[in-house]
């Protein structure tokens, strides 16, 4: 090694090969000479990250330098507070659930409809059923908020209605069959005045081929009804 | 086995059969979490007019099972329905009545045809077939009373006065 330095007062070039491996310990490294491109990419790990508190998340702050996000309380969403700010955990603001007049109603507002409630629309049928005709009295196959059917004669279908609409003015829509082969046809008709109430209506089936007013049974119904409860 | 509520109603005396909505999404037996019983009760005082007469409970089969002649149907006490056998045979004639209508119509046409050609007797025959016509339910009436089935009853077919062509 003397040799090596003979007439040199200083060592300003060593080839890589001249040095052993694990030569040069972190001692002999100045901090700043470790710059950014001394790191390769994917160089730092999780393991290399120094700790921190649990929950919290890394930001950048005001200045750009990385920061840390308060953990927050539980069920808290993180919430941006817009350019130059942090985001922060905030609790979730609440959507309040929609009540009945207001769902009757189609109210513009920012509420939440739960299933149980999502009868109330006036584009939602509050009743329904299938009924068909076969053996002495007609059977109720089908049905919603229904709580019975009653047959009163030969094409006289009374429905009574479980949870009541609020006003008898409301919309009835129905469909029957007729026999296969049949040439005639059973019209509908509801009286307004006595057949139609909050409780429940009558359906009428009369045989479209008399002159005269004359009832019959289709082969089967079905109805609906749309109006508030 | 389902039930049915049967009553005679107070304003005409008809009958009335109740079938309760057993399946119903929201207000069915199943759904009620009730015994039978008690959901029927529920059912009843929904369904039944307070002025109902003769309030029945029983099942479906009890009921009679052909609607032929479903006007016909009374209560004789707090029991199923059975067919009053007389008025039934009022249906039958009234059901005459309207099938000789068309009948009518056509012995209408043919008098006016036998008028045209002023064909005297065939509008005395023509004639003869209308006013049977015309008394056909009231003849009819001992044949109806001899039958004491709904499906004799059914069946029967009178006799129809008519003409040659």
């Amino acid at each position: 090694m003397s040799g090596f330095l003979s007439g040199r007062t200083s060592l300003t070039s060593v080839a890589t090969e001249n040095l052993e491996d694990g030569a040069v310990t972190t001692a002999k490294i100045a901090d700043v000479n470790v710059s950014t491109g001394k790191v390769a990419d994917d160089a730092v790990t999780l393991a290399k990250m120094a700790p921190g508190t649990d929950g919290n998340l890394i930001t950048y702050d005001a200045s750009g330098n990385p920061a840390a996000v308060a953990t927050g309380s539980s069920t808290n969403v993180l919430t941006s507070n817009g350019a130059g700010a942090a985001p922060t955990f905030q609790a979730a603001s609440s959507v309040a659930q929609a009540i009945q007049s207001a769902i009757e109603a189609e109210t513009n507002q920012d509420t939440y409809i739960p299933p149980d409630l999502l009868k109330f629309s006036p584009g939602v049928a509050k009743t329904w059923g299938s009924v068909t005709y076969s053996g002495g009295t007609p059977s109720l196959d089908l049905s919603y908020n229904i709580t019975s059917i009653t047959d009163s004669a030969i094409g006289v279908l009374g429905v009574t209605i479980a949870v009541d609409h609020s006003s008898a003015n409301y919309c009835i829509g129905s469909d029957l069959g007729i026999a296969s082969g049949s040439n005639s046809v059973a019209q509908k008709s509801v009286n307004d005045s006595d057949d139609k109430a909050t409780t429940g209506f009558t359906l009428i089936f009369i045989d479209a081929d008399q002159t005269n007013i004359n009832y019959k049974d289709p082969v089967n119904a079905s109805f609906s009804t749309h109006g508030d409860q | 086995m389902s039930k049915c509520i049967v009553f005679t109603r107070a304003s005409d005396g008809g009958v009335s059969v109740i079938t309760p909505a057993y399946n119903d999404k929201i207000g069915g037996l199943a759904a009620s979490g009730k015994s039978e019983s008690d959901w029927l009760d529920d059912v009843a005082a929904k369904s039944v007019p307070a002025d109902a007469l003769n309030i029945h409970r029983c099942e479906k089969d009890d009921i009679n099972p052909s609607r032929r002649f479903r006007n016909a149907w009374e209560q004789t006490g707090v029991s199923a329905p059975v067919t009053n056998m007389n008025e039934a045979r009022v249906i039958r004639i009234n059901e005459v009545r309207r099938d000789r209508e068309s009948r009518f119509r056509e012995l209408d046409i043919e008098y006016n045809r036998a008028d045209e050609t002023d064909d005297i007797e065939r509008k005395l025959v023509i004639v003869e077939a209308k006013t049977k016509l015309r008394d056909l339910p009231e003849t009819i009436k001992p044949d109806l009373d001899a039958l004491t089935t709904e499906n004799d009853l059914s069946e029967y077919e009178p006799e129809w006065p008519s003409v040659s062509k």
